[in-house]
């Protein structure tokens, strides 16, 4: 059901239905904007890519496969975005402070805040394939098949880099005293 | 010991797809190996606490931010207004157009009008050319909408020529230089289609022009050999680089 409800959402917007694009959108603004933000750990760059995630899949709609999953493949543009943006930080030479410390990090202002801040600060410590994975499988819920499809990697990869970062992750939460 | 294949059967519990025959395994893995036991319990904890990582809520007004940015805008192309194979533009609005170069020249001379420019100074060549029809999709385009830029970069090619269209909005004033590493590739002309008067500098190789905060301006190159190439974009702010992208550009095709 909901593949197909996205795939006639799809559909109506190639047939120029802007409103049905809108739907998308209100349906996964939320999920897409976790996923950047996760990645990023900045609410801010996150904003960012979500908007440029739905500005590339609405201007390369006509190219999208209906094969694959809506969400696999706005998911699969919000990581690479994300990724984009790391590399530029990486490779930028005047680097703003407050970004590069995360500057408004998730849920700041809530009672969850110590949780989050600290999940993110682990998370930012493993690499960006192992980051990727555990986004995919805990925070968007993704199975072990649609991660594979997201990320057009072998189902046993997934597995050997989940397995790898759900360690590392553990150590570092370890570390810190959460779990 | 904590080979791979119990690792492999601790993981599949904690994502729900273990079988009942696996779920048989696991248990007697845990009964000989009590190291499993620790690494399970650590791993399970570890599912949990993530599990109770609050989902954020995205910021008020990113929709409509989304939106404004996919709502179909009246396209100004100057492309068709200067490359004469294209379709006439239904409507012309022309404010001094400061363009240069064999192709460019001949169009602005068609539309009627043209300040005369020494070829040899693009210093402060500004113009305003607009239709209201796109001639076609750009050949490639760059989505820019992170530190304080937003908008696109579009690339088209016709008829010899490559044009580069930037159509992007700042919250401060942009330099943008444009370096180009490709044989077949002369400077040809800028023109402005919106915003604030531009200024420009042209030589060998590089572009450089000071936009204002919001702007549609394009730059034109002769594109004369059949050599591929980059261009280099670079944004800078307060004389700080705050992006930079490549762009490439293919071989010509004259047909």
């Amino acid at each position: 059901m909901h593949r197909d409800a996205d795939a006639k959402l799809v559909q109506d917007c190639q047939n120029g239905d802007l409103h049905a694009f809108e739907v998308l959108i209100g349906k996964y603004e939320r999920p897409v904007y976790n996923a950047a933000l996760r990645m990023l750990g900045n609410t801010d760059d996150a904003a960012d890519v979500t908007q440029t995630a739905f500005m590339k899949a609405f201007e390369k709609l006509e190219k999208y496969n209906p094969e694959y999953r809506f969400y696999s493949w706005i998911y699969r543009i919000v990581i690479n975005e994300s990724i984009d943006v790391l590399n530029q930080r990486k490779r930028s030479i005047e680097l703003d402070e407050t970004r590069l410390s995360g500057g408004r990090t998730p849920e700041g202002d809530t009672r969850d805040s110590e949780l989050s801040a600290v999940m993110q600060e682990a998370l930012m410590t493993v690499s960006e394939d192992y980051r990727t994975v555990i986004v995919l499988k805990h925070f968007m819920e993704l199975s072990y098949r649609e991660i594979s499809e997201t990320l057009e990697i072998p189902e046993k990869t997934v597995k050997s880099r989940l397995f790898t970062a759900r360690q590392l992750l553990k150590d570092r939460l370890a570390d810190k005293g959460l779990i | 010991m904590k080979d791979d294949r119990s690792i492999e059967l601790i993981h599949a519990e904690i994502d729900g797809v273990l079988s009942g025959g696996e779920q048989d395994e696991l248990a007697a893995r845990l009964d000989a190996e009590p190291e499993l036991v620790v690494l399970r319990e650590e791993l399970r904890k570890l599912s949990q606490t993530l599990q109770q990582v609050p989902s954020a809520n995205p910021p008020v007004g990113l929709r409509a931010r989304i939106l404004e940015s996919i709502r179909p805008r009246p396209r100004r192309s100057i492309l068709a207004s200067l490359v004469p194979s294209w379709p006439a533009p239904v409507a012309l609005r022309y404010a001094g157009a400061a363009v240069f170069g064999a192709a460019v020249a001949a169009v602005a001379l068609q539309i009627g009008t043209m300040d005369s420019a020494d070829p040899a100074d693009v210093r402060g060549l500004v113009g305003t050319i607009a239709s209201y029809q796109t001639p076609g999709a750009p050949q490639g385009t760059i989505i820019l909408n992170s530190q304080g830029i937003n908008g696109s970069v579009g690339t088209y090619r016709q008829n010899g020529l490559v044009v580069l269209d930037f159509d992007l909005a700042s919250d401060r004033a942009m330099e943008i230089i444009a370096e180009y590493r490709h044989s077949g590739l002369s400077f040809s002309g800028f023109a402005q289609l919106a915003g604030a008067a531009a200024s420009l500098d042209a030589g060998d190789g590089r572009i450089t022009f000071l936009p204002g905060r919001n702007h549609r301006y394009a730059v034109f190159f002769s594109a004369s050999d059949q050599d591929s190439g980059t261009i280099e974009l670079r944004f800078l702010a307060d004389e700080q680089l705050v992006r930079s992208e490549i762009l490439a550009v293919p071989a010509m095709d004259r047909k």
